[in-house]
């Protein structure tokens, strides 16, 4: 299933013509050293004692000789028709070297000390015109060396293989993303390598600030950097995979697929397309709340927290203003942490524009199903978070579950709480996608890998991040989780795997400790414990801004999520609506 | 065309033997010396001639061949003819000194104009004309108006630049006398003036050939070499009715004026470069129509971080010479210590912040090791003088002092940035091209700066050992 070995030649040509020019630079500096000793036996000697006036002078003038030409060799490109650059650069190439060798190393090595003051350099100035004349004659003929001898295609790309190797990355996550940077770099100057990523956004989406995004700190396009600005050789592809044949070889492409291809190649598949949501078989659940998952998600969760302020502004039946004012988030882990307290935070600061809604009409509930929330953190975080949090008024509903949900409201245990907003981040799932693969899964419904990343059943099928099985080393039973710091750095691993799997090297296991975790829980406030040590309140918050700006993946990204920060300290909320929200689900509620 | 070429070389060698003969007695007598003229000429015509698309190019390749023919010819071929053996001790250059000006100046610049001229006046003889190197930094208006504008300020702050390490009076007065007069104020006057119509004329000479603000920097470098042998050894004598000295004692008098027309001129190539690259990125590359795949800003940060990589490995160099010759503490005392330890802690933040800069002005001209190499040991030898001779004392409270006995005393420092430079440029064209290496620089987007840096740094590296010995 791999390309043949021929694809690839490139690489070796281009490393055997810089030893070729390397060879020709050493034996053309030693001639020329060559001809500097005749030269000089021709007159006096240009020093005291002579460069060459005994066996070790002439050694020395012979290695200083063959050293430039070398190191000229190594340094310059040749271009064809370029012999005045090679005789100039061949002088700057000259003083260098007499800096390096006659003023520094031969002194040092005859008598301990450099000859770097004008006193003694100025002993040597005889030297300094021998090298700079070696190195502009070296130049020129290295110039014309390389021109007939064919040395110097330095500027001509590669010819087209014969066959390509085609490695298809299905999913554009961290993970995905990884990968394809990782192989983008492998193969940067190996046109035998075709780099596919089938992505169904056409940008990377920063997940652990989505809630940034939903309580309108900052702009969408902020925290998503666009695929194609990741890589140079990459092919992006906007759409999703229907099936995978594995007989032919090739991927089928979903209808409607931004792609000229229907179908795509691949000698190698992997596999990156993380997780969905997962409401447990409940399809009231999922009929009835929002999702967290993506960009829009967020997007669409600001916009309808903006627009139920502005219907209840002017609403007058309290129970109807009530329920479009509650807003509800389901599952207490750091997804939902995030949101309730940015949600919180996003709804209490939009209060001053509308004056008919009182702060005691507004609720933010948290419903968890245990009794401290973050169950990923120590306890004593998680119930830190949860005091400071509900001073700042977010309610928790603790050791409950949902249970179902309708129009405009949940069913909390056997109570059913009237709310127009509830969002599920209770469960998670691997995307379904992976079904279509034909390998079998876990009971998850993850892909098995081995600790290289690679299918322990089919050889040329890969996986990393939220949807992949892989098994911590020393730790039997145990796998790593699907954080995004753990997808981002399998993502890595597999890129270079994959990489390695094509030129017959050896793979690399994956081997990760976790860094620790951080959660923001609202304004200046968060908890995280990181290395085994716990931070909480302004310190964590400072270290959550620093570490998530920082792994944003992007400069330009960088700086406008940091102004965003800043404008957000001297202006109020933005509550401009950018998406309309039709009132059927309005009728739904009174019906 | 290589007929031609040749033909046009021939006549601006003779034209130019004809000027460096009369400005230095040739030693070979007038009817070796114009022939071997058009000869050397012919062989530039030949070997060089296709780099002469500019004035700016013709001359700083003109000088260059010029400095090579006269290592080659009166201190190499032309002794080991007449049987004095090769002449390349110190005493030796001395009294050849005369004839490194002449070749640089009288033959070299000549040659490398005539070249042009040539080109430009009679079409038929030179393919200068017809085929005109396109602009490196784009002409954002006409070019005279360009050099009277953007090389005017440039020209007066390069003058202000120019007065920090002279004595200003007695300067003053002496420049002053260029036109009969002996008041300092109408000698300040002047001199801001030439500085004026020297950078108006950088700005006309060069402006097709600077391919970025880094190495405007340099080029303007070179430049004031030449001003420097055409001003206060040449001009300035004939203007004050003495007699042209160009003798080793002359120029020992004026280095502190080299260095000064050094920094001169790298102000002058700064500042040009720089407006037009802001002007740039102002008004033409923030058009949606000429965007780029990355902006300026991602572009100079990343120039920033590898220059700052670059800056590092070359200071680890630099380090070497640093604590071979002891000047750690003195390092050490520009935050008010003698610990060693300090000054290798402050020499390191220096060498990241001059490795930052030199990312942000270089990391679009660093299209082969060799290339990066040049530009970092030029770039190493702008610091020195800026560094090493006038901040540094600067900083110390000292009086700034560029004289030639202040420059030997450094010159240990001057090794040290060479080596720096090295580290430098080649860390950061390595880190580039690591970057990118489809869209690393090409060489025909920067010109053919290697007789720029063969020169700039030649001069300087030679200069104080054969006056100061």
């Amino acid at each position: 299933m791999e390309a043949p070995p021929g694809g690839r030649t490139g690489t070796r040509g281009a490393g055997s013509a810089v030893t070729r020019r390397l060879i020709a630079g050493l034996l053309i500096g030693l001639a020329v050293a060559g001809l500097e000793a005749i030269l000089m036996t021709l007159g006096p000697p240009v020093t005291p004692g002579g460069i060459v006036r005994n066996a070790g002078g002439a050694m020395r003038l012979l290695a200083a000789g063959a050293s430039l030409g070398a190191a000229y060799a190594l340094l310059f490109r040749p271009t064809p028709g370029s012999h005045p650059e090679n005789v100039m650069g061949g002088v700057v190439m000259g003083v260098v070297t007499w800096a390096v060798l006659a003023l520094s190393l031969f002194p040092i090595l005859d008598t301990g000390a450099p000859m770097w003051h004008v006193g003694t350099a100025a002993r040597i100035v005889p030297e300094l015109v021998a090298y700079v004349l070696h190195g502009s004659l070296t130049g020129f003929l290295y110039g014309l060396v390389c021109e007939r001898l064919r040395l110097a295609p330095a500027e001509m790309p590669s010819p087209e293989p014969a066959a390509k190797t085609n490695v298809v990355i299905v999913g554009g996550g961290y993970a995905g993303v990884s990968a394809a940077e990782a192989l983008d770099k492998a193969f940067a100057d190996d046109p035998g390598v075709d780099v596919w990523l089938i992505s169904k956004t056409n940008y990377l989406v920063h997940t652990p600030m989505l809630s940034e995004v939903s309580s309108s700190a900052v702009s969408p396009q902020h925290i998503s950097p666009p695929l194609r600005s990741f890589f140079r050789r990459v092919h992006v592809v906007q759409g999703e995979v229907a099936s995978v044949d594995w007989a032919r070889g090739r991927v089928d492409l979903s209808p409607g697929v931004r792609s000229p291809h229907s179908s795509l190649a691949f000698d190698h598949l992997l596999i990156t397309t993380g997780c969905v949501p997962s409401f447990f078989g409940n399809r009231d659940i999922e009929a009835h709340t929002l999702t967290f998952k993506s960009l829009q998600d967020s997007v669409r969760l600001r916009n309808q927290i903006i627009d139920r302020f502005e219907r209840a502004d002017f609403e007058q039946e309290p129970a109807t203003k009530r329920r479009l004012l509650t807003f509800v988030v389901v599952g207490g882990g750091f997804a939902g942490v995030e949101l309730i307290g940015g949600l919180n935070d996003f709804g209490r600061g939009m209060l001053p524009y509308y004056p008919n809604i009182a702060p005691d009409d507004v609720r933010f509930v948290l419903v968890h199903p245990r009794d401290v929330i973050l169950p990923e953190l120590s306890e004593s975080l998680g119930r830190f978070a949860q005091e400071k949090m509900a001073a700042r008024g977010v309610e928790f509903i603790a050791n409950t579950r949902v249970t179902g949900a309708a129009p405009g409201m949940i069913l909390i245990g056997d109570e059913r709480l009237a709310a127009d907003t509830v969002v599920w981040t209770a469960g998670n799932q691997p995307n379904p996608i992976v079904h279509a693969l034909g390998v079998e899964l876990t009971r998850r419904g993850q892909i098995p890998v081995s600790s290289d990343l690679r299918s322990v059943e089919n050889p040329a099928l890969w996986a990393a991040g939220d949807c992949a099985r892989i098994a911590i080393p020393d730790d039997a039973g145990s796998f790593y989780p699907p954080t995004a710091q753990h997808a981002f750095r399998e993502g890595k691993l597999l890129g270079r795997n994959v990489a390695a799997a094509i030129r017959g090297r050896p793979l690399q296991p994956f081997d990760f400790k976790t860094l620790g975790s951080l959660a923001a829980l609202g304004h200046q406030l968060a908890v995280a414990e990181v290395l085994g040590h716990r931070f909480s309140g302004f310190l964590a918050w400072i270290m959550w801004r620093a570490i998530y700006l920082s792994k944003l993946p992007n400069l330009e990204k960088r700086l406008r999520v940091l102004l965003d920060w800043v404008l957000d300290v001297f202006f109020p909320p933005d509550i401009v609506q950018t998406m309309s929200f039709d009132t059927e689900s309005e009728r739904d509620v009174q019906s | 065309m290589t007929r031609n070429r040749l033909l046009a070389g021939a006549i601006a060698g003779v034209l130019g033997g004809c000027v460096s003969g009369l400005l230095a007695a040739p030693a070979t007598g007038w009817p070796v010396h114009l022939p071997m003229s058009g000869v050397l000429g012919l062989l530039f015509g030949l070997g060089f001639g296709a780099r002469v698309r500019t004035a700016g190019s013709g001359l700083m390749w003109g000088q260059a061949y010029g400095i090579l023919w006269w290592l080659l010819g009166p201190l190499t071929l032309v002794p080991l003819v007449d049987g004095r053996g090769l002449q390349w001790t110190v005493p030796a250059i001395q009294s050849s000194f005369p004839h490194l000006l002449a070749h640089m100046v009288g033959f070299g610049a000549v040659l490398g104009l005539a070249m042009y001229g040539l080109g430009r006046l009679l079409p038929f003889i030179s393919d200068a004309a017809k085929s005109p190197a396109e602009p490196s930094v784009p002409e954002l208006v006409p070019p005279l108006v360009q050099a009277l504008v953007v090389g005017g300020v440039g020209g007066l702050l390069g003058a202000w630049v120019f007065l920090w390490g002279i004595e200003t009076a007695g300067f003053f007065s002496v420049v002053a006398g260029m036109v009969g007069m002996g008041s300092p104020a109408a000698g300040g006057l002047l001199h801001y003036l030439i500085g004026l119509v020297i950078a108006m004329t950088f700005a006309l000479l060069f402006h097709r050939d600077v391919g970025g603000t880094g190495s405007a920097l340099i080029w303007g470098m070179g430049y004031g070499v030449l001003w420097w042998i055409l001003g206060p050894l040449t001009l300035l004598p004939l203007f004050t009715d003495s007699p042209v000295h160009w003798t080793v004692e002359a120029a020992r008098a004026s280095f502190s004026s080299l260095v000064a027309h050094l920094l001169y001129g790298a102000v002058v190539g700064l500042v040009y470069a720089l407006v037009n690259r802001l002007w740039m990125i102002l008004f033409v590359d923030s058009d949606p129509l000429s965007r780029t795949r990355e902006g300026a800003g991602t572009r100079s940060v990343r120039g920033v971080l590898i220059g700052q990589a670059g800056g590092i490995l070359g200071g680890i160099l630099f380090t070497f010479v640093m604590y071979g010759v002891g000047a750690l503490p003195s390092v050490a005392s520009l935050v008010g210590s003698r610990s060693p330890l300090v000054g290798v802690l402050v020499h390191f933040a220096i060498s990241i912040l001059i490795g930052s800069s030199f990312g942000l002005l270089f990391q679009r001209q660093a299209y082969s090791p060799g290339a990066g190499m040049g530009w970092g040991v030029s770039y190493g030898v702008l610091w020195w003088l800026l560094g090493a001779l006038t901040l540094f004392p600067a900083l110390l409270r000292h009086p700034v002092d560029w004289s030639l006995a202040a420059a030997s005393a450094s010159y240990a420092s001057l090794i040290g940035h060479l080596f720096y430079g090295v580290g430098l440029g080649l860390l950061l064209q390595h880190l580039v091209s690591r970057y990118d290496s489809a869209r690393q620089p090409r060489q025909h987007d920067t010109g053919s700066p290697e007789a720029l840096w063969a020169g700039t740094v030649l001069v300087v590296v030679i200069l104080p050992l054969v006056l100061a010995g």
